[in-house]
């Protein structure tokens, strides 16, 4: 059975790929229209659940796929 | 976890709840020692009684001496000495019970005026003081009632003017609805709380 939060396992990758397009956390925010506190949450992996709509949006303006942006780490 | 923010006119209000809520416990704290005072010498204790079905005659001197006036009397204090350790006990418990479930309730008013304060609504600590203050209700709707009817009896049967009937368990209707009514605001703060840890943390 899955716990609540998974083990803090999922590793999101928004650093990588913003250092790789150029572009600021800020310039995110903009373009996503979702604040810098909150991309701020799923840069640093304290989010625990991510809508659809942020998803779409960041992998849209990202140019990425779902599977770039977050990948699971294995167990410890 | 993200407190919410809370408007300086809400922090008054907050505060006015913090303060009334310490100042009842106080009053709840003064009774208790007041009422152990009263009653732990155990000489001229005031119990309240209820003299329905108790045989009783009382007669009311005229004003101008033109005689008395037979009057009936359903309630009455009479003040006991010497009670046996169980009607003590009782008239302890009975006297007791209303500061005590006063303390209570104001207890959790106060941790709930001070969570709210912070900005803090939708948590653990919140729901658990106003489910606190709903049992304490409703136990006391129920307790006070049969304990001061159990008193009652007790303090009758020391004068031996008992009515040697078992006492029935009794009801304070507004405090069982106080308690009913603050349960459904716990049962709203329950639903709050898991919303507010479903949706921590989502972006």
């Amino acid at each position: 059975m899955p716990t609540e939060d998974g083990d803090g396992r999922v590793h999101c990758r928004l650093d990588e790929l913003l250092a790789e397009r150029g572009m600021t956390l800020a310039r995110l925010a903009e373009l996503v229209g979702v604040t810098v506190v909150n991309l701020s949450v799923l840069k640093n992996d304290r989010a625990r659940a991510i809508r659809f709509s942020t998803l779409t949006a960041i992998c849209d303006v990202l140019q990425c796929e779902v599977g770039e942006l977050l990948v699971v780490t294995p167990h410890a | 976890m993200m407190a919410q923010r809370v408007s300086s006119g809400q922090r008054q209000e907050f505060v006015l709840l913090i303060v009334l809520g310490g100042l009842a416990v106080l009053v709840g704290a003064v009774g208790i020692v007041r009422e152990l005072i009263q009653i732990l010498p155990n000489t001229h204790i005031p119990v309240a009684v209820d003299l329905t079905d108790v045989p009783h005659e009382l007669l009311l001197d005229g004003a101008s001496g033109v005689g008395s006036t037979g009057v009936e009397v359903t309630d009455a204090v009479v003040r006991v000495s010497h009670l046996g350790p169980t009607p003590l006990a009782l008239a302890l418990a009975a006297a007791l019970l209303p500061a005590i479930t006063l303390m209570v309730v104001a207890a959790c008013f106060t941790v709930l005026g001070m969570s709210f304060y912070r900005g803090d609504f939708f948590v653990r600590r919140c729901l658990v003081a106003i489910i606190t203050a709903a049992v304490a209700l409703v136990v006391a709707s129920v307790a006070i009632p049969t304990l001061q009817m159990l008193a009652a009896e007790g303090a009758l049967e020391s004068l031996g003017v008992g009515s040697g009937q078992l006492a029935a368990m009794g009801v304070d209707g507004p405090l069982s609805l106080a308690g009913a009514l603050l349960a459904a605001v716990g049962h709203a703060f329950w639903r709050g709380v898991h919303l507010q840890e479903d949706t921590e943390g989502l972006v």
